[in-house]
């Protein structure tokens, strides 16, 4: 496999350069100016700072310059996917389809907006319509049951990631996708209403319900535990 | 609803816990076949560019006619593509792959409620693309092979995500540009 480094040596080198100025912002979160949502910080994976040079090579189609920016944000869209759909196959399609996507647009990128904000953008829209598309109730919400509210730890602090795994795994898809693009990417309600076609009030309860059935879920753990 | 932080306050630690969970990566390098897909998309406009201008001209000029004598509606059913001829491979499996891309996005795009009008610049775009993916309907309406189709369709789909980024997107790049606006220098670093 090569890597974004090899991509990137047809570029003088400046590759240092641009890592050097890349931004993982997992640990240290941005903060976002939003009265929707006060507390939403951006804590995505996506955030990586890409060279000019690299992004004027692939708004000419370099391939050298494409390869880097995919080999930059495969992972990340990659994880993301897989968040959503919760399946490798359409997890792996979905990194194919938006890239390309992104690829064929890349010429109309101009720089008003980061970047990375607009390749992440593309890999949600991709995933929620491929949840749409492969699945016979594909953004079922979750049973307006009466559930016991849980009030107490949450569950999360004490529990294997494994055991969060399955859980996050056995929500609905588009309760767990709210949950992951609230919590870690950082969308308001707003946004994300509007990328699923549905009302703020759907998004707030679809978040509140996943947050209660996951506390279900990991409570009823084996491993659950609050030491 | 009560938004769900201020119901359960402790949950602000579930994004942690999310956050900490190990970022998953794909068992096989996606590139070689997205390289692949790039070239080939590529390679049929290299190689009649000339045609496609003529054609992109002439069924602009018979769609502007069509246009004033017929009227046009978003509603209107896909295209078909007229005796869609067996020709090669590769430009038969991209028409498919185009095809039903178009049909996707023109799915997706009909389950979104109608946006709200927030300026005049957007409804104004989106009218526009509205009009152009009429007249690409005209033109494939009036294709007489695949070859001829192709280019067509390639319009066709890069109109529809064109539209959806308007459609779809323009909270979140509002939300990145505001991000980016008001980020702290040291979060940038």
């Amino acid at each position: 496999m090569r890597s974004a480094e090899q991509g990137l040596a047809q570029y003088g080198g400046s590759f240092a350069a641009f890592n050097g100025r890349q931004r993982r912002n997992i640990g240290a979160a941005t903060l976002c100016d939003d009265a929707a949502s006060p507390y939403a910080v951006t804590t995505s994976s996506f955030q990586i700072d890409v060279s000019e040079i690299v992004l004027a090579g692939a708004r000419r189609g370099d391939l050298a310059a494409l390869e880097a920016i995919y080999r930059h944000f495969e992972r990340p869209a990659y994880a993301l996917a897989l968040r959503m759909t919760a399946d490798r196959e359409d997890a792996r399609e979905v990194v194919h389809d938006a890239m390309l996507r992104l690829f064929e647009r890349i010429a109309q990128f101009r720089g008003d907006a980061p970047f990375w904000g607009w390749v992440r953008q593309i890999v949600v829209n991709e995933a929620l319509m491929r949840l749409r598309r492969t699945r016979a109730t594909p953004l079922d919400d979750i049973d307006d049951v009466a559930e016991p509210i849980y009030a107490g730890p949450a569950p999360w602090h004490g529990v294997a990631q494994r055991e969060l795994e399955l859980a996050l795994a056995r929500l609905p898809a588009l309760t767990r996708s709210v949950i992951w693009l609230y919590h870690v990417e950082g969308y308001t309600h707003p946004e994300i209403a509007e990328m699923t076609g549905n009302t703020v009030s759907f998004s707030k309860s679809q978040l509140a319900r996943g947050n209660q059935r996951l506390r279900l879920l990991l409570n009823d753990s084996p491993e659950a535990s609050y030491g | 609803m009560a938004d769900a932080k201020s119901r359960f306050p402790e949950d602000d630690g579930l994004g942690d816990a999310l956050r900490a969970l190990p970022l998953a990566h794909a068992e096989h390098d996606g590139w070689p076949t997205l390289a692949a897909a790039l070239q080939a998309r590529r390679a049929p406009a290299r190689r009649s560019p000339r045609r496609w201008h003529w054609l992109a001209g002439a069924g602009l000029a018979a769609s502007l006619l069509l246009a004033a004598l017929l009227p046009w509606s978003t509603q209107a059913p896909l295209p078909v593509v007229a005796e869609q001829q067996p020709a090669a491979t590769e430009p038969m499996t991209e028409l498919a792959w185009m095809q039903r891309r178009s049909s996707e996005l023109e799915a997706w795009l009909a389950e979104l409620p109608t946006p709200p009008v927030r300026d005049g610049r957007s409804a104004l775009a989106r009218i526009e693309i509205e009009d152009l993916i009429g007249l690409v309907d005209l033109q494939l309406d009036a294709s007489r092979s695949a070859d001829e189709a192709l280019p067509l369709w390639r319009q066709r789909v890069d109109l529809l995500e064109d539209l959806s980024m308007l459609r779809g997107a323009s909270f979140g790049y509002a939300n990145a540009a505001a991000a980016a606006a008001t980020a702290e220098p040291s979060a940038i670093l």
